[in-house]
């Protein structure tokens, strides 16, 4: 649980480079980025390792995070909106951005089952040959380097190109949620 | 030149361009959305049928009152129907699609303005673009002690929940009861106030809601009648105390029993909120998904459900409901309440210490008192990229009713492959059987079983004698065809008001099944 007072603490963060993705191309000047991710789950977790601190969590409750997207208060300069969330945050967040004229750029559905993960990754065929090495470990840290590659996300085109993927199971707390998805949006 | 997909019914494309100048002229380029990653924001995502049959050609943001009256003009002339949203984010029933295809949607989110909270006689007047959380956290924020009522979903409209009589957790949740003063602009371009408003200068428009003669608001509630641009809603003064209660039963049919209980408390308003009875996998799906606990297809078996019941520490009907005064009274009251229900063998009786931490408590309990969230789509996990349709019939207060309304439907789910996931939300005399139906939004497969479900019950229920109060786009036509007593004098009424008000039938064709004159006798997809 996250108090309120960390929750509205401000995500917003300069679109940094991480050390993994070097050879991405720099982000454009001012462009910034709203990163989300699930709170209280080893991928939530993994995601904001990439990107320590300044991701919003969210908890059973997304409202927080959709008024604060609604009043576009502080939205003007964000250039990529990026986030591993459960499935029903993501279908909320998407109406809200939608309504904001952005568009996606990259999907991940990933979907726990007790003989492994299923990866289903959706963006343009160059953003996609980045994001696939991510998903190389068999442990939590593939959440890690899909955050690692918001910097392509900002640039990416149209999800032209799909590609499945599989990997090992490894343990997770029983309640954990079964169904995660990774996205991204930019303007 | 536009690039619309989809151009509104019997328009060119180069009519359809000009229209989007004007309109643009009216509102702004800027609020005038017909490329197509725009139209995305309003599509019906939860689809059940194909998604093109509810694809908007474009969409219009309107700042005023006038700018309305301006783009209804170019509506007229070029013969362009509109679909009138306030938010537009009902996903269950449609979200901001239109029922025809083609239709310019007339999104009201720009007039977002809280014109008037009124502390001493406990009342607010919003325009249609108002949420539940913009009026809860006006009232935060100016030190209101005013509650709101609100819908599960947070984010949904004031407005647009109460025209479509939505319905809320807290002794206000009967939204369309609590309206009062209404201005509604008629596709003409009049504008009316009603009731009290009818009077120029009057003192009462929002705390006398009839006036003198006949009285119309309804007349504009899930209709397609005209446009509600602001209206007068009473709010609920913050009692004394409050203590939200959780009442756990273990059996299927227990909710006979449970129903017949209630009845009396409600009547006597021991229970004075708009209650909630929840059925085991709806009460589940908040907190964790289908797949955690079976595999296969079809309905859930009997014994994963016991242990959904035993891990989650829930029965197979949850009541939740609330007490409201001083502490004595409500101390009072739930001796009553308590006892009542400790009738049925194995109640047990829970409070908010009980059940810290747990989202469904935790969500429900904002809710009954009338503070905003977003917790409740968390049942969408229920599916792997769940999605959800309400089928919603309507039941008295009864034992008999709830019980039969739940096996025909629990059958019927079952029959198509499909888990029972519902609730009865308990009014005054009548409780809202909302059923909520969850699919995957990738499977066409689940799709088609859906449609099939849905038109199934809607006929069962009917030759039952139980009609829905509302419902998806898919479902207005075959739903308002269950209301055909004496060969359908209710629909003939609804289109002379339709033809009357709206001769050129440009505003929300469809809607509740209304249909104007020139696209009545053929069946609309």
């Amino acid at each position: 649980m996250f108090t309120r007072r960390e929750f509205l603490q401000t995500t917003l963060i300069a679109l940094a480079m991480p050390a993994a993705a070097a050879a991405m191309p720099p982000a454009a000047p001012g462009t910034r980025a709203r990163l989300i991710a699930i709170g209280g789950c080893l991928e939530g977790d993994a995601f904001c390792a990439a990107n320590l601190p300044d991701v919003t969590r969210v908890g059973p409750d997304v409202g927080e995070i959709l008024q604060l997207l609604l009043r576009g208060e502080h939205e003007a300069d964000v250039g990529l909106y990026c986030g591993l969330t459960r499935d029903s945050d993501f279908v909320l967040i998407r109406q809200v951005l939608l309504e904001r004229g952005l568009r996606q750029a990259y999907l991940g559905d990933h979907v726990a089952t007790p003989t492994g993960w299923r990866h289903e990754l959706r963006a343009d065929a160059q953003t996609l040959e980045r994001i696939l090495p991510a998903f190389a470990s068999d442990d939590a840290a593939w959440a890690g380097g899909v955050a690692a590659c918001c910097g392509w996300f900002a640039r990416a085109g149209r999800m032209s190109a799909q590609h499945v993927l599989a990997n090992a199971s490894y343990a997770r707390p029983a309640a954990a949620a079964t169904q995660l998805k990774s996205w991204a949006f930019r303007p | 030149m536009t690039t619309a997909p989809v151009l509104p019914p019997d328009v060119s494309r180069a009519e359809f361009d000009q229209a989007i100048g004007e309109l643009g002229e009216v509102v702004g380029p800027a609020w005038v959305f017909h490329e197509e990653p725009r139209l995305l924001g309003y599509q019906d995502h939860f689809a059940i049928r194909e998604q093109s049959l509810r694809a908007p050609s474009a969409a219009v943001a309107p700042a005023d009152v006038e700018e309305i009256q301006r783009v209804l003009a170019i509506a007229r002339n070029r013969r362009i129907p509109l679909w009138v949203v306030s938010t537009g984010r009902n996903l269950a029933y449609g979200a901001a699609a239109p029922r025809k295809a083609g239709c310019i949607v007339l999104d009201l989110k720009r007039m977002n303005r809280i014109l008037e909270v009124n502390e001493k006689h406990a009342y607010a007047v919003v325009e249609p673009g108002v949420s539940y959380f913009d009026l809860y956290n006006h009232l935060q924020k100016i030190g209101s002690k005013l509650w709101i009522d609100c819908a599960a979903p947070g984010w949904g409209g004031v407005m647009g929940n109460l025209m479509d009589r939505g319905v809320g957790y807290t002794p206000y949740g009967e939204h369309f009861m609590w309206q009062c003063g209404m201005q509604v602009v008629l596709a003409d371009g009049t504008v009316v106030e009603t009731g009290m408003g009818g009077q120029p200068g009057s003192t009462a428009a929002h705390s006398w809601r009839y006036g003198r003669g006949p009285w119309v608001d309804g007349m504009f509630t899930q209709a397609n009648f005209g446009i509600a641009t602001r209206l007068g809603i009473h709010l609920m003064p913050e009692p004394p105390g409050y203590r939200p209660y959780l009442v756990t039963f273990p059996r299927e049919d227990d909710v006979h029993q449970v129903t017949e209980i209630i009845r009396p408390l409600k009547l006597g308003m021991l229970i004075p909120n708009a209650a909630v009875t929840v059925e085991l996998n709806l009460e589940a799906s908040v907190a964790v998904s289908r797949a955690q606990y079976f595999s296969g297809e079809g309905p859930l078996p009997d014994s994963v459900r016991r242990k959904i019941m035993a891990d989650l520490n829930v029965g197979m009907w949850n009541f939740y409901g609330a007490l409201y005064g001083p502490e004595k009274i409500m101390d009072n009251n739930w001796k009553v309440i308590e006892e009542s229900f400790a009738q049925v063998p194995g109640a047990r009786f829970f409070f908010g210490k009980d059940r810290a931490g747990e989202p469904a408590f935790g969500y429900r309990a904002k809710l009954m008192r009338g503070i905003p969230n977003m917790t409740e789509f968390g049942i969408l996990n229920w599916m792997p990229n769940g999605a959800h349709v309400g089928f919603s019939p309507m039941a008295a207060v009864d034992g008999k009713t709830a019980l039969e309304q739940y096996h025909f439907a629990r059958d019927l789910a079952h029959k198509y492959g499909f888990d029972y996931t519902g609730e009865y939300i308990v009014g005054w005399r009548d409780m809202h059987h909302v059923f909520v139906i969850f699919y995957s939004r990738d499977n066409a497969d689940q799709k088609k079983r859906v449609h099939e479900l849905m038109i199934a019950m809607i006929d069962d229920a009917a030759a039952r004698g139980y009609g829905e109060y509302r419902t998806h786009l898919d479902y207005m036509d075959r739903i308002a065809g269950t209301y055909n007593w004496n060969n359908g004098a209710l629909m003939r009424v609804n289109q002379r008001i339709k033809d009357a008000l709206d001769p050129s039938g440009i505003l929300a064709p469809g809607k509740s099944g209304i249909w104007p004159a020139a696209m009545r006798g053929t069946p609309q997809p």
